[in-house]
């Protein structure tokens, strides 16, 4: 089960990067930005994963924390309008929310 | 359109997902969900270009009863580039746009949503956070110490070192007990 998180991860970030330099190539400069976004939140996670030496359980504690100042930056954002930083953080907590959706099922199972 | 205009212009239209968002909205008038679905991208990715386009004044946008549309802004596109090349605009105008770009360029990078995150070490770089700073404070006032303080801790914890800069500046002058905008006279 430890290994398949870390399995899982890798995947996921190859595959943002892949789609990034897609992207990049078919000159979606923004698009191929917030796909290097998404492959940076699950490297963090996946060097969260590394450092708990694959407890699960404190990994989705920190699935809980470490996001708080994305929401708090989305707030803002929202706040003032400005629409770029929001994207940006929504992306992140999108992508977070698919980690904790991954990692809950792994638990289950 | 200015020089700097042009360059944020081009910069917008230098991504293929925008350049489609036009294409689409050269045929018609289209709503956020509408263009999502013709060009295979998500609602949220298309408001966020949408943005760019609007900030770069290459779109806008009107209500409609349900709907948000977005159109283009013709008379933008009307322009040919030979008519930006021969651009007549004089040097001082030009270095005034260069000036302001850079200045706006400072401030975007110190300030987030009204607070300074930090106090820039570059003097020149200092000098433009000042002098935003000093808005804070009303013409043909003066302020006790504390006031200034108050005043500046709302933009950055650091408010002594704002405070004594402010006045190393001179964007402010004190004597002992007040201080004031250096373009105004201490009332008595």
């Amino acid at each position: 089960m430890q290994g398949e998180f870390l399995t899982w991860c890798e995947q996921r970030i190859n595959e943002c990067l892949e789609q990034q330099r897609i992207l990049s190539a078919d000159e979606r400069g923004d698009e191929a930005r917030f796909m290097q976004i998404r492959a940076n939140v699950y490297g963090i996670f996946l060097s969260v994963y590394k450092a708990l030496k694959g407890d699960l359980t404190q990994v989705r504690q920190r699935l809980d924390s470490i996001p708080r100042a994305w929401e708090e930056s989305l707030r803002l954002a929202e706040a003032h309008g400005d629409a770029e930083k929001a994207h940006i953080e929504r992306i992140k907590l999108e992508t977070v929310q698919a980690i904790r959706h991954y990692a809950a099922n792994l638990e289950e199972n | 359109m200015t020089e700097t205009q042009a360059l944020a212009l081009f910069k917008c239209l230098a991504d293929k997902s925008r350049l489609q968002i036009l294409k689409s909205l050269a045929k018609e008038d289209m709503y956020v969900e509408r263009l999502a679905e013709r060009l295979g991208l998500t609602p949220p990715t298309i408001s966020f270009h949408l943005k760019k386009l609007s900030d770069a004044g290459a779109v806008r946008s009107y209500k409609t009863q349900y709907y948000t549309m977005y159109a283009l802004e013709e008379g933008v596109f009307r322009t040919t580039i030979l008519d930006l090349l021969r651009d007549a605009s004089d040097e001082a105008e030009l270095q005034a746009q260069r000036d302001d770009a850079y200045r706006q360029k400072v401030l975007k990078t110190f300030f987030e949503y009204g607070k300074l995150k930090a106090i820039p070490t570059q003097k020149k770089k200092e000098r433009i956070v000042l002098e935003e700073l000093v808005k804070a404070f009303e013409h043909g006032r003066t302020y006790t110490e504390r006031e200034v303080n108050i005043i500046l801790a709302d933009f950055n914890d650091d408010f002594c070192t704002l405070r004594r800069d402010m006045i190393g500046e001179k964007l402010m002058a004190r004597d002992h007990q007040t201080y004031w905008r250096t373009d105004d006279q201490p009332q008595s």
